[in-house]
């Protein structure tokens, strides 16, 4: 048996060794090592002495099942490679093809995946010995697809010459323009700083309701997901945040622009035809264009 | 004054996520617990507050949420004795 320390929870993770072991088979993972390994997680979430009964509950949520497999492959299994790959393999080109919406693109980000997977980090392990069991393997996978994926389309965001960038032509009606300009800018600031302090006037909860659903395109179950209530509850959330919105922005714009009712109807309609406004960007943090005088 | 508050609910939590939460963005490994809700209550509303801060890490959820009902999780093997 092994000497590893074990909080007292010594049968737990023996049992946990022979449930992973009858669901892979045997894949050359010496029990003390997947011990030692699994002992080492608890201390880098529990601390060096933690609690028994602490450390049996943090043990019931650890994915245990997939740490044999992952912890086999990081000690050079190739049994386990074979098993990974076998599981997993089809599933990272599909969530990377998915992730991706094209799929040569997608193809190249799952193959340099599953590559860099087996490859060495900067501690010579492979990079798959950092899993560490506080999320099934299977969403770890897909945070990671996700992440290189959004890596790519900011990298291709940022070598693209945006429109805002391009110097202004000053056209024969400059003037002309110049004074409808600065009349629409007026409006425009009186519209923003309403919008600006119906956003403040919200909590992290609600702004982050809104910039999951409007802003990622997330549907109201997966934002329920997320904050681990039900989807009905998002959805009520969600139309009170609405109304919230409009009452704060229609009290800014009466009370600290002075508009009447028929001015107010016209802004609101400016603000749901003009996507200029959109409040996701003052929800956001690039708040600086909106601050700008 | 934020700020502090911020700090003293770092403090209270866990000195692994503790360590990446105060750091830029949460690592991968915080990012598929919090997917899978498998956080402290305070561990959650820091990670929420930083998916508001940075395109990057909410895209990132975004999509991996997304992708849940479109890619289901692969089936593992079955077991080959009982338990």
């Amino acid at each position: 048996m092994t000497n590893s320390p074990r909080f007292g929870c010594d049968e737990l993770l023996v049992e946990a060794y022979e449930k992973a072991q009858a669901v892979y088979g045997k894949l050359d993972l010496a029990i003390d090592a997947y011990l030692a390994h699994l002992v080492s997680i608890i201390e880098k979430y529990l601390g060096r002495s933690p609690d028994d009964l602490e450390a049996i509950a943090f043990l019931d949520k650890t994915h245990t099942l997939d740490l044999y497999l992952t912890i086999a492959c990081s000690e050079g299994s190739e049994r386990a490679w074979e098993q990974f790959i076998a599981i997993y393999r089809s599933f990272i080109f599909r969530l990377a093809n998915q992730a991706c919406s094209n799929e040569s693109v997608g193809d190249e980000l799952a193959g340099n995946l599953i590559a860099d997977l087996f490859a060495p980090d900067r501690w010579n392990r492979p990079r798959i010995a950092s899993y560490d069991g506080q999320a099934s393997l299977a969403t770890w996978l897909r945070v990671i697809v996700s992440h290189r994926a959004a890596d790519e389309r900011e990298l291709k965001w940022n070598s693209v010459e945006r429109l805002d960038d391009l110097p202004d032509v000053m056209d024969g009606a400059g003037m002309k323009r110049i004074e409808t300009e600065a009349r629409a800018g007026l409006c425009r600031r009186m519209i923003l700083d309403a919008l600006k302090g119906a956003s403040e006037g919200l909590t992290t909860r609600e702004r982050f309701i809104l910039v999951m659903i409007y802003g990622e395109s997330l549907r109201a179950k997966e934002v329920a997901r997320l904050l681990d209530v039900s989807p009905s509850r998002v959805s009520r959330q969600l139309q009170q945040i609405h109304r919230k919105i409009k009452r704060e922005a229609i009290a800014i714009l009466s009370e600290r622009h002075r508009l009447c009712e028929e001015a107010i109807k016209a802004c609101f309609l400016d603000i749901v035809e003009n996507p200029e406004y959109s409040l996701l960007g003052l929800l956001k943090t690039d708040r600086t264009e909106y601050d700008a005088p | 004054m934020i700020e502090g508050i911020r700090r003293k609910i770092i403090r209270s939590i866990s000195p692994a996520w503790r360590k990446e939460l105060e750091s830029a963005c949460p690592d991968i490994e915080l990012l598929a617990a919090y997917l899978e809700n498998n956080l402290s209550k305070k561990a959650r509303k820091l990670v929420e507050a930083h998916l508001l801060e940075c395109r990057l890490c909410r895209r990132v959820v975004a999509q991996a949420i997304k992708s849940k009902s479109v890619v289901p999780d692969p089936l593992l093997p079955r077991k080959t004795s009982c338990s």
